[in-house]
């Protein structure tokens, strides 16, 4: 099963996601602990998936088993939250934590700056293991223009619309998303 | 591109790194505050976004206008949470959010809270306190003179660093970053340096002002009497008189 893009799970409220499964489970969370079954009731996705889910944030420590019931060859684990964190942590199969993406590091420096130019975008929003290019710079500041986030003036970019933490989307179709406000901000003209 | 020209090697911007090590590294039974001042335009935001993006921290800038409610609705935004009504709730509200946080937080343009009265400062002293997640504060050069009033306050803080002035090397290493194209002779960068009074900003207007003559007259390397005649930067107008 794919995804459904970011704008129509909004639009939908569809209870899905990593960001809804760790909300269950911080609502689920109780010295008893919690099972798979418990928050993929309260979910709207595959139960593969949160169970997919459960398993890595087990492996990077954020959940803790507190005790295991065995029926026949069933072996059903009771989890609760050993490492606490107020946004869905995101965690790779094998139980490494996922760098924050390029556009996550750029939404923070242009909101830390304010202004501006793609080079300076090149040079303060690179980590050593997500290199900004400047192609990924100029891309995410075209978009963001459009948006009306930025105001083009010559290189440099002024911020005037700051809307929150969250680095707003850019979607396959070119569609701006902005997490902060739950909504599309930008759609490209239709062609006619 | 320029990312050979790393920027961690300016001098602010390591002291900013160390600091923010420091304070992760603090001990559970005191506060992991710090505090980062200096001069205008000395590249203080600059230097807190390199350590800012290495460690996922979350950055709030105080404006001039703001009172404690504003201060308590923008953090718990930032903090993705809907604020409540009254002070008193989001007050509440933040130590619980900020209590489960694991990343550090930097509030910038301190010295407006400084400045707000010391029962607003109390209340931003109480949630800073209550969080225990590091918090850096920024602010000018007078902020620690301006904390010292609040003994309370200021005797939470684990470390004052103080953002240096940019050395000549740093206007090297600025150069290098802005203008990779272009080979800067060394005397003129100590003669931008010297005439900056180590003001970043100042240096980053320079090498642009370097950059634009060097392109018009078509030059790679630029000598010392190739901008004998450019003043780097405009300074504030003279007074006119007719």
């Amino acid at each position: 099963m794919s995804r459904l893009p970011v704008d129509q799970q909004a639009a939908k409220n569809a209870p899905r996601g990593q960001e809804h499964y760790w909300k269950v489970m911080q609502q689920l969370d109780c010295e008893a602990g919690f099972t798979v079954d418990a928050v993929y009731r309260k979910c709207n996705g595959p139960k593969n998936q949160v169970r997919d889910y459960i398993g890595r944030l087990h492996k990077a420590g954020f959940l803790e088993v507190v005790r295991s019931e065995k029926e026949g060859i069933i072996t059903r684990h009771y989890y609760t939250i050993a490492k606490r964190s107020r946004f869905a942590p995101k965690v790779r199969r094998d139980g490494t934590i996922v760098s924050p993406t390029k556009r996550e590091v750029m939404w923070r420096t242009i909101r830390m700056h304010k202004r501006v130019t793609r080079d300076d975008l090149v040079v303060w929003a690179s980590l050593p293991e997500v290199p900004v290019k400047p192609n990924d710079a100029q891309d995410y500041l075209k978009h963001l223009t459009k948006a009306g986030y930025l105001r083009r003036n010559g290189k440099t970019y002024t911020l005037i619309k700051n809307t929150g933490p969250l680095p707003p989307k850019i979607q396959r179709i070119k569609q701006v998303f902005d997490p902060n406000l739950n909504k599309v901000v930008w759609t490209p003209k239709e062609k006619a | 591109m320029a990312l050979d020209a790393q920027p961690a090697l300016l001098t602010n911007v390591t002291l900013f790194t160390e600091l923010m090590n420091r304070l992760l590294n603090t001990p559970d039974h005191l506060t992991p505050l710090g505090v980062f001042y200096g001069f205008s335009g000395f590249g203080k935001t600059i230097s807190a976004t390199f350590a800012a993006n290495r460690h996922g921290a979350l950055y709030l800038e105080v404006g001039a206008s703001w009172t404690v409610k504003k201060f308590c609705q923008m953090a718990l935004k930032e903090l993705g949470v809907v604020p409540a009504k009254t002070v008193t709730d989001m007050v509440e509200q933040l130590i619980e959010t900020l209590a489960i946080e694991t990343r550090p937080l930097i509030i910038d343009e301190f010295d407006h809270i400084a400045r707000m009265g010391e029962k607003s400062v109390n209340i931003i002293r109480e949630i800073l306190d209550k969080a225990q997640i590091p918090v850096i504060l920024i602010g000018e050069e007078y902020l620690p003179s301006s904390l010292k009033r609040w003994e309370r306050f200021d005797n939470r803080v684990r470390s004052w660093v103080a953002a240096q002035p940019a050395s000549v090397s740093d206007a090297k290493r600025l150069a290098k970053m802005y203008a990779p194209e272009l080979t800067i002779a060394d005397p003129v960068m100590e003669d931008m340096a010297t005439q900056a009074n180590g003001i970043v900003r100042r240096i980053c207007h320079g090498i642009e002002t370097v950059r634009e003559a060097a392109s018009l007259k078509g030059l790679s390397e630029v000598e010392l009497k190739d901008v004998a005649d450019i003043t780097y930067w405009q300074t504030r107008p003279a007074a006119r008189k007719h």
